[in-house]
């Protein structure tokens, strides 16, 4: 794994003319230090699978599903096509509260579980607390994701993503307008190199399902699935549905 | 929530499997069940699912129960009513010295890691055996084929490997097209791009067809057997998906095929894993090149004939071997043979056979040794214009003529009074008739007389 500037990858995104100049303006706007995946040697395409995890105050009542359901994600995840025989599946976990914790950057999916890729239930590491940064969040993913495209590239292959939100409200802390994010999905999308994009929503008093919609729509997403507590084989397809975007029905 | 299936409860908890279309559990130690996610089953799968579970006692009967998953009991959940229908029990496929499950292609296939086939518990592949499962799958495919059952939704997932037979299981039957039940499945990666080209019906899906099937299935080989898709290959420039460059044709094994890294402007990049691949193919190229030219025949030119009809007519794996070598067409092959032996042996000084005998040595030689025929009896026609009696000379060329080819009926059926009088018209007109007819014995058996030509 090594690390490139956010403005050097609109340097490489430009000269391989993969996205538009408007999103690459876009995403080269605030320079950071990212991760890219190492792809010297693969035999497939590579998928890059992105979580966004709430992590916010409100998730506390929801804390062991998520950790649970954490962990069945991966391990269907595993025992996808593109992790078990392709060895080409790349995860990147993110929690989300008032600031974005990167769980961990793309990383290869290994089928034995020696990877890594951060199991929530094996430590500490899920804490709900404070507000719901859920726009930073994604644009800081959305600049990951871009500089492993140019990477990608570079080795002659085409990289698809996919990303699954995971969240019992919308955004409370703003500071990246939700506009420039559904730009940038939406090209994303149009260009096939967003594969699938839902939000999986817990749904509450204060979180409908209508919100839910709403906040879809505001993100350019594809699906948005409000999960049912009481029954397991729904929530189980819920976070099947989350791990299914990721690898397209070749589970 | 109680599962019902052939009127025994069972409450499904932890599925061992999860696929696009539902989640699979273990009844007991001989039967799966293979339940539909919700928002998957509708009426349509339903009737199927009741058609297939009517059908199964005569799909037993007909395919036997080694090679094949076909649903057996409908499943319920609460209540034995059609709306509550949610899938199907069928067949657990497993390895019984071991009992363990048999594992997917997938888990067996060629990989290019570590240049060897995958291990699974105790078991790997040599290329020896994983050509002959290749040459398996092509057969219980064509089996299928016959009763006019097309697969549709073909991906390595859906075909076991049954190590204690050695067969290759067909699973997921229940998305097959047969008949009016369509397949409501799709694995785009392995989708016949002739197929995709015409789109979906008006009610949203494919119709499949057995060339479609020959296309899937041969993608599904190449991967087993190389360990890459075919249509994954490193290039530049504006990199491709294995979707796009498989609509467009962009395949490592076409740039192998033309010894070049750059077509129409693509280049084939000099990576590890471009040349690794390459490697396998040269591989495959030089042990197997029977196997090699048929993934050319597919991938590149295009083809959608089974693997198993590019094999020689005498090989037991040809379907057409039991019409060839039972019902008499074989043995009528042997005897023109023969007959033919006979005639040379007979005239081993005449000067014609000279023409057969190279006939009958050559690899093909058809054509040339007509040629020298018709030489042969110009010289024939010159030298006995008028010393030599007719009958002679209709003797003479009936005997250097094969005797199936119909020169020596031709000549035979010339009423001698003509021959008498204009015989060398005749006899240029013969060559003519010959001409024709040759070209429509060849168009019907001119793969027979190459083998025969090559084998005696």
């Amino acid at each position: 794994m090594s690390s490139v500037e956010t403005n050097e990858v609109a340097t490489d995104l430009r000269e391989q003319g993969i996205v538009s100049e408007s999103v690459i303006d876009s995403l080269g706007r605030e320079t950071c230090n990212v991760e890219v995946a190492d792809i010297s040697t693969l035999y497939a395409d590579p998928v890059f699978s992105c979580f966004l995890i709430d992590e916010s105050g409100s998730m506390e009542p929801y804390k062991q599903d998520v950790i649970d359901g954490q962990h069945e994600m991966l391990e269907i995840l595993r025992k996808s096509k593109k992790c078990e025989k392709e060895d080409a599946l790349f995860v990147s976990q993110c929690l989300f509260s008032d600031t974005v914790k990167v769980l961990n950057p793309f990383s290869k999916l290994s089928p034995d579980g020696i990877d890594d890729v951060i199991i929530l239930k094996s430590g500490d590491y899920y804490k709900p607390n404070s507000t719901t940064a859920l726009y930073k969040s994604l644009f800081r993913l959305l600049q990951e994701m871009a500089a492993n495209i140019a990477n990608t590239a570079d080795m002659g292959m085409a990289s698809t993503f996919t990303i699954g939100v995971i969240t019992d409200g919308g955004d409370t802390d703003g500071g990246i307008e939700p506009e420039e994010i559904r730009n940038i999905i939406q090209e994303l999308l149009d260009k096939g190199i967003l594969r699938r994009s839902v939000i999986v929503g817990l749904t509450n008093p204060y979180f409908t399902k209508a919100k839910l919609e709403e906040l879809k729509t505001t993100l350019g997403f594809q699906e948005a699935i409000g999960l049912s507590q009481d029954d397991a084989r729904a929530i189980r397809r819920a976070f099947v549905l989350a791990s299914q975007s990721s690898v397209s029905g070749q589970i | 929530m109680v599962t019902i299936i052939g009127g025994a409860n069972y409450t499904l908890d932890k599925p061992i499997k999860w696929g696009g279309e539902g989640e699979i559990y273990k009844l007991d130690q001989k039967s799966l069940a293979k339940i539909y996610y919700p928002d998957i089953i509708n009426t349509e799968r339903r009737l199927k699912v009741l058609s297939l579970c009517t059908s199964f006692s005569d799909n037993i009967n007909h395919f036997g129960t080694e090679s094949f998953a076909f649903p057996q009991k409908p499943a319920y959940e609460d209540k034995e009513v059609f709306d509550r229908l949610s899938g199907f029990s069928m067949s657990y496929f497993k390895d019984l010295k071991r009992n363990e499950p048999c594992p997917d292609i997938d888990k067996v296939c060629f990989d290019l890691n570590t240049n060897d086939f995958k291990r699974y518990r105790n078991y790997k592949f040599d290329d020896a055996k994983a050509v002959d499962l290749i040459y398996n799958i092509f057969d219980v495919v064509d089996r299928l084929h016959k009763s006019r059952i097309i697969l549709g939704d073909v991906n390595t997932g859906n075909i076991l490997y049954n190590q204690n037979s050695g067969l290759p299981v067909i699973i997921d039957l229940d998305s097959a097209q047969i008949g009016l039940l369509r397949c409501l499945a799709c694995s785009d990666e392995y989708l016949d791009p002739i197929i995709q080209e015409q789109g979906k019906d008006s009610q949203g899906s494919y119709t499949y067809s057995f060339e479609s099937d020959i296309f899937s299935i041969a993608c599904v080989c190449y991967e087993f057997f190389i360990g890459a898709n075919p249509f994954f290959v490193q290039t530049k420039p504006s990199p491709k998906n294995i979707l796009y460059n498989k609509e467009n044709g962009i395949c490592i094994l076409r740039f192998c095929h033309s010894s070049t890294s750059v077509l129409n402007g693509v280049q084939c990049l000099p990576t590890v894993a471009n040349s690794n691949i390459e490697t396998r193919l040269r591989a495959l190229q030089a042990e197997y090149p029977e196997l090699f030219e048929f993934f050319i025949s597919i991938f590149i030119d295009n083809n959608r004939t089974s693997l198993l009809h590019t094999l020689n007519l005498n090989d037991p794996r040809h379907p057409a071997y039991i019409f060839h070598s039972q019902l008499g067409f074989d043995n009528a092959r042997k005897q023109i043979v023969e007959a033919r032996k006979e005639l040379i042996a007979k005239h081993k000084s005449s000067l014609y056979n000279v023409a057969l005998k190279k006939n009958t040595d050559s690899d093909l030689g058809f054509d040339n040794a007509r040629k020298q025929i018709v030489e042969a009896r110009k010289e024939l026609i010159a030298k006995h214009k008028s010393s030599l009696p007719i009958s002679q000379i209709t003797q003479n060329v009936s005997n250097f003529a094969p005797l199936d080819l119909g020169f020596s009926k031709i000549v035979h059926a010339i009423p001698v009074n003509q021959l008498s009088t204009n015989y060398n018209v005749a006899l240029e007109k013969n060559n003519d008739s010959d001409q024709k007819e040759l070209a429509m014995f060849l168009s019907n058996y001119g793969s027979d007389i190459s083998e025969m030509t090559g084998d005696d």
